[in-house]
């Protein structure tokens, strides 16, 4: 039987008969895989812990027949002041869905991983819980190819100086909105959005910690990458309405006017 | 191998049933074909009588066959104390103690964020209309401890305090157990632990 070892956090699980688990787990090496975690729901469990979602575990599988089986894990990091918040809870669980949605198991991307890792440690290290996430959100498209443009229009290459611009999910970054046809998915946005997203878009992880965003600046970008990774997924996010921005641009999709 | 239509069904039945596979399925089925008439005619009403007879508590939402379910109509038992469960299994695990001597709520289910199973979805309101008369003066959470349950527990602990302040005290079972585990399979040791040391939140 083939046993290997690795680096993993759990992002998904849902209980198997009467005292087991399928995990899936996010792992540095392999990328996404599933895994039985046999027995983790028997209090006394040494799987119960490293079996819930966000636990960062060194973890030993055999491969199996139709799954593969956890047969040990060693906890490196288990988040505790996530777990002990409701918002942060929220934020992290909608981080561990969009890592879920965007990726296909055993595609391995160490930097997703990475990624991932170093969101849960700003949660965790109480950075801003909602910027921790517009910039997971950011990294996250970026390392998969999705990344939206806020440079300058996609259409003519200029950047009004002041005044409202559009964002378009379709186009995958801002238009001018008079060099051409605005496209009809346009979410309408102030110019002064782009330097705040540019600014998310190249910070270092351990430096968001240092930023101000205004009320009206989390609320416009929520919005944009809400849109943005609904047109990429073409579904939505299970998660997305346990967090405090859940509503915005819940119903229908704004028109630009 | 091919079973008579009659045969098939009931295995197929049995596979329904939550921890039966199709090897436990058949086993169960020749089991009936080898029993009395008598033996399965009382399983089969045992059945249909459970799914006539028992109904949820109007106040409690545990299980019941009465009105009013056999605890909240004990006036022996403390009616100043209420303890909190996900699932009516958990009654039935808190109740094996016989350390407890107050009331339970079941919100019949948990907040999981992944499953998209918000606090509407949950016996919260009716949580909170059983507070409102103050009669109960300490909440005792007893959800699971994995994220689902803590969840809950927090999300409950939040509007508790923000709606009765300090006029109602609110606790966490000290669980004993390692995180992740059902409350369900705690030995008894382990949960009478648990109730006694639990902790204000
Ligand atoms: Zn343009
Ligand atoms: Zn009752």
């Amino acid at each position: 039987m083939k046993v290997y070892v690795d680096s993993g956090i759990v992002i998904r699980r849902i209980d198997l008969g009467e005292k087991d688990r399928i995990l899936t787990i996010y792992t540095k090496e392999y990328g996404k895989l599933s895994a039985v975690a046999k027995g983790c729901r028997r209090p006394g469990s040494k799987l119960a812990g490293p079996s819930e979602p966000f636990v960062h575990s060194k973890m030993m599988f055999a491969a199996g027949r139709d799954l593969d089986i956890l047969t040990q894990a060693d906890v490196r990091e288990s988040f505790p002041n996530i777990r002990r918040n409701v918002t942060t809870a929220s934020y992290a669980i909608y981080i561990l869905e969009l890592v879920d949605k965007f990726t296909e198991e055993r595609q391995p991307n160490s930097e997703l991983f990475d990624l991932l890792l170093s969101g849960l440690y700003m949660l965790e290290s109480e950075t801003d819980p909602e910027l921790t996430t517009r910039y997971f959100e950011l990294q996250i498209l970026k390392a998969l190819g999705y990344e939206p443009h806020f440079e300058a229009c996609l259409r003519c290459g200029n950047l009004p100086r002041s005044g409202r611009i559009a964002f378009s999910p379709s186009l995958g970054g801002i238009h001018c909105c008079s060099c051409s046809a605005v496209p009809n998915d346009a979410i309408s946005i102030p110019v002064a959005l782009v330097s705040y997203a540019r600014v998310l878009k190249a910070v270092e992880p351990n430096r968001v910690r240092d930023l101000r965003f205004p009320t009206g600046a989390r609320r416009d970008l929520a919005r944009v990458l809400k849109w943005h990774i609904r047109y990429r997924l073409d579904s939505d996010l299970k998660s997305v309405n346990f967090l405090p921005q859940g509503h915005i641009g819940a119903a229908t999709q704004p028109r630009s006017n | 191998m091919r079973f008579a239509k009659p045969l098939a069904k009931l295995v197929a039945e049995f596979e329904k049933l939550p921890g039966i596979g199709p090897k436990s399925a058949q086993r169960l089925a020749f089991h009936i074909l080898r029993i009395s008439d008598d033996q399965a005619r009382a399983l089969a009403e045992a059945v249909l009588d459970v799914k006539e007879r028992i109904k949820t508590c109007p106040v409690c939402f545990n299980f019941t066959d009465q009105e009013l379910c056999e605890i909240c109509a004990d006036p022996e038992r403390d009616h100043s104390l209420l303890c909190v469960v996900a699932e009516p299994r958990d009654v039935a695990a808190v109740e094996k103690t016989n350390e407890y001597r107050g009331l339970y709520h079941v919100l019949g289910g948990v907040i999981s964020p992944m499953d998209g199973i918000g606090p509407d979805a949950l016996r919260i309101q009716e949580l909170f209309a059983r507070l409102a008369d103050g009669t109960v003066r300490e909440v005792i959470l007893a959800t699971n401890p994995t994220i689902e349950g803590d969840t809950t527990a927090m999300y409950i602990a939040r509007e508790i305090r923000s709606t009765f302040g300090d006029n109602v005290r609110v606790t966490r079972i000290a669980h004993g157990m390692p995180v992740g585990s059902d409350m369900d399979y705690a030995d008894q040791a382990t949960l009478i632990h648990a109730l006694q040391w639990r902790r204000e939140i």
